[in-house]
């Protein structure tokens, strides 16, 4: 009985001390995360900062050019269609992913049956790599793919040479997209659906509700705060699209798939000029700043945490 | 207490550990005792039966030189000019590298000149195809001495001439035997001819319609030229106007797996003799080969190869040149000859390519191609240009985009 009172003491009094000791052992089990972050991402980013004020070919003599890189990236015409093409790309692929993933996520609602296998299905095309998918694509729109054999046979006519058309590419691009990601939304949306509780729903129902009453403004408002999430998460996503238009166009044809890290890919690793290829990313990073701090500003007007 | 510190010391050192293990700070060349050296080579490969057909070459060295081993390291093509690249900046390149002759003004500087261990050694440039021995030079300079070469040829579906009852393409034949040729055979969705995004597919009709290249005589791009209209438009219109081509897919197309000669879907190609001996056993139908048909400048084509040169980082130059010696040297040559792996570079060797693969038909081919042919010669932004080119010809050659668009944007990308 005597012993515990001063252990309690000894621990009171140097309460500092144990802190510290947790500290120490905490900092240890960090320090190999903390040291990759460091290295492998920390550091980049303030290379990065600094390359982008360089002509910095990766071979040959490094220059100090000032703001060089980025008034020449002002002026580039090419800089202009790859910012009008992400442009682009985000305005048709965000919304889209957002509806057809929440539809999903209603359609396979807990009445649907094997509810399980559903939302594993539509997950396998996020977990099968983006190169994987972008294959299958372009064997079905090329032509002789399946899209071309089939209207031959069923309609006589050819289809459009999807990937080698300017108006085809960037559509085929979205779409490579859309099947790649809308699985992950689907399950965010099918979880917070699933968090709506059913006494709000049926009370409407017993208030006369019609089902699209109740969907339009008792689930969705509750569901506000996945659908935020969502499309913060997907629009930063889509502003940095590269694999899908590497793997299926190559950017072209023209410029009319060549998005910002697309450009930034070709600038830094097969022309070999980092100083440029570094503003590229940073004027991509302010862009997706910028556009995520004025969502989060207008959330206020359309996000509900209050159930 | 001493437990925690230990913990946080130990985490810390195993941390530090994991970090150094990443980094590989990997030197050109090292001294392995009094025995001699080791020398790293970096070299592509694209199969398992490639990389073993250059290990092999990597014991020749060693059984030539028993103080020479070799550490050979490899990669895909593309990754290839990637990794040379990094370990470059990072002033480890390996001691031996593989280069194509088009990317010497790319990576020229990277590389010892050999001339001087050239006449120490008694290695004549002239036994090499002299196409190949320029394209390897920079600045005026031998970096890198050639192991094989290959003139741009056409390749034809034998049994596609036969079903059409139309003559085979011989030496001689012209731009407009090619062309009624590609239209007696198009019978949509199988065509004539396979044009390519690539500027490597335009390049020889216009050497043999103008006799000009895609450099001036300063050695500067100038492609946005009365002759490179005329002959862009001309190509251009076999895909969109008169049809003997199907249209361009997508500018990411040009991998082997979506070749439509070897499919059967095309019946004429361009190609180079590197891709013969495969496109022999792959296909299901008898293929030839022709030079390019003759134009208004005659038969004219370019050819490239690679060779082998020694880095400026590396410290042991003298082995390094001595292992390219045997890497070049007539013993590799018949070997890679007789594999089908290369159309050696070195003269002497070369009947070991024909007699090692039953392609003595070609050699004819082969011998007037090879003399009618220029060396692929390019600039230091070369890869600014045929990106360019590439993306846009699939817009032009479809009729989306002008010739105009295709060569004033690639001049811009690849001139100044």
């Amino acid at each position: 009985m005597a012993i515990l009172p001063v252990d309690v003491t000894e621990v009171a009094s140097t309460p500092g001390g144990r802190k510290r000791g947790d500290g120490r052992v905490a900092v240890g089990f960090l320090a190999p995360s903390m040291l990759g972050l460091l290295a492998f991402t920390a550091f980049p980013i303030v290379a990065s900062l600094l390359l982008g004020f360089f002509d910095w070919p990766v071979i040959g003599d490094h220059a100090f050019t000032g703001t060089q890189n980025y008034e020449s990236l002002l002026h580039s015409s090419e800089f202009k269609t790859a910012i009008i093409n992400t442009v682009v790309f985000v305005i048709l692929y965000v919304p889209l992913n957002i509806v057809i993933s929440l539809g999903l996520a209603v359609w396979i609602g807990p009445k649907i049956r094997p509810r399980g296998l559903y939302r594993t299905i539509f997950f396998i095309p996020v977990v099968t790599p983006v190169v994987a998918n972008a294959a299958i694509f372009s064997l079905i729109l090329s032509p002789n793919g399946l899209i071309d054999s089939l209207s031959l046979t069923w309609f006589g006519v050819q289809a459009p040479n999807f990937l080698g058309s300017t108006t085809w590419a960037m559509p085929a691009v979205v779409l490579l997209s859309i099947w790649q990601g809308f699985g992950y939304n689907m399950l965010v949306f099918s979880a917070a659906l699933d968090a709506v509780p059913a006494s709000l729903t049926e009370a409407a129902t017993i208030d006369g509700a019609s089902p699209s009453a109740r969907f339009f403004r008792i689930v969705l408002p509750l569901i506000t705060p996945s659908i935020f999430f969502a499309v913060v998460l997907t629009l930063i996503s889509s502003f940095q699209v590269f694999t899908q238009a590497y793997v299926l166009t190559g950017g072209g044809p023209g410029n009319a798939t060549t998005t910002m890290v697309l450009y930034l890919y070709e600038q830094g690793f097969r022309f070999f000029n980092l100083g440029l290829a570094s503003a590229i990313a940073w004027v991509l990073f302010l862009i997706i700043l910028i556009i995520t701090i004025v969502q989060f500003i207008g959330q206020k007007r359309w996000v509900h945490y209050d159930q | 207490m001493r437990t925690s510190r230990l913990t946080s010391i130990v985490s810390i050192a195993l941390a530090t550990v994991l970090i150094a293990g990443c980094g590989g700070g990997d030197s050109g060349s090292s001294e392995s005792g009094d025995k001699g050296v080791t020398l790293n080579w970096f070299m592509w490969s694209g199969s398992d039966v490639e990389k073993n057909a250059w290990l092999h070459i990597a014991d020749m060295v060693t059984q030539k030189y028993p103080d020479i081993k070799i550490r050979f390291e490899t990669a895909p093509f593309n990754d290839f000019w990637t990794k040379l690249t990094t370990q470059a900046a990072s002033g480890n390149a390996p001691c031996v590298i593989g280069l194509q002759g088009q990317r010497a003004p790319q990576f020229g500087n990277l590389l010892v000149p050999l001339d001087d261990y050239m006449s120490k050694a008694g290695i004549k440039a002239a036994d090499y195809v002299p196409s190949i021995t320029t394209g390897l030079q920079y600045k005026g300079k031998q970096v890198a001495l050639p192991y094989d070469v290959g003139p741009f040829v056409m390749f034809y579906n034998k049994d596609a001439f036969k079903a059409a009852g139309l003559k085979e393409p011989a030496m001689g034949w012209t731009t407009d035997e090619f062309m009624s040729d590609a239209k007696a055979l198009t019978k949509a969705p199988k065509y004539g001819f396979w044009a390519q995004s690539d500027i490597g597919q335009l390049l020889p009709w216009v050497l043999s319609a103008s006799g000009k290249s895609a450099l001036n005589a300063e050695g500067k791009l100038d492609v946005d030229t009365p002759e490179w209209h005329t002959a862009a438009q001309w190509y251009t219109d076999l895909v969109s106007k008169d049809k003997v081509s199907a249209q361009i897919p997508s500018a990411n197309s040009s991998s082997s797996t979506a070749n439509q000669f070897l499919a059967g879907n095309a019946y004429m190609s361009l190609d180079g003799p590197w891709d013969l001996i495969n496109a022999r056993e792959q296909a299901k139908f008898k293929v030839g080969i022709a030079p390019m048909p003759a134009g208004a400048s005659g038969s004219k084509t370019w050819s490239d190869g690679s060779g082998f040169g020694v880095t400026r980082d590396c410290k042991n130059p003298d082995q390094a040149f001595k292992a390219v010696s045997v890497m070049v040297g007539a013993d590799a040559e018949n070997y890679l000859g007789k594999l089908g792996r290369a159309y050696p570079a070195l003269i002497s060797t070369q009947n070991s390519w024909y007699e090692g693969n039953n392609t003595q038909d070609v050699k004819p081919v082969m011998d007037y191609s090879l003399t009618n042919s220029i060396p692929y010669t390019t600039i230091p932004k070369w890869q600014q240009a045929v990106t360019a080119f590439s993306k846009q010809a699939v817009a032009t050659y479809n009729g989306q985009g002008s010739v105009n668009d295709l060569l004033s944007q690639t001049q811009a990308q690849g001139g100044s």
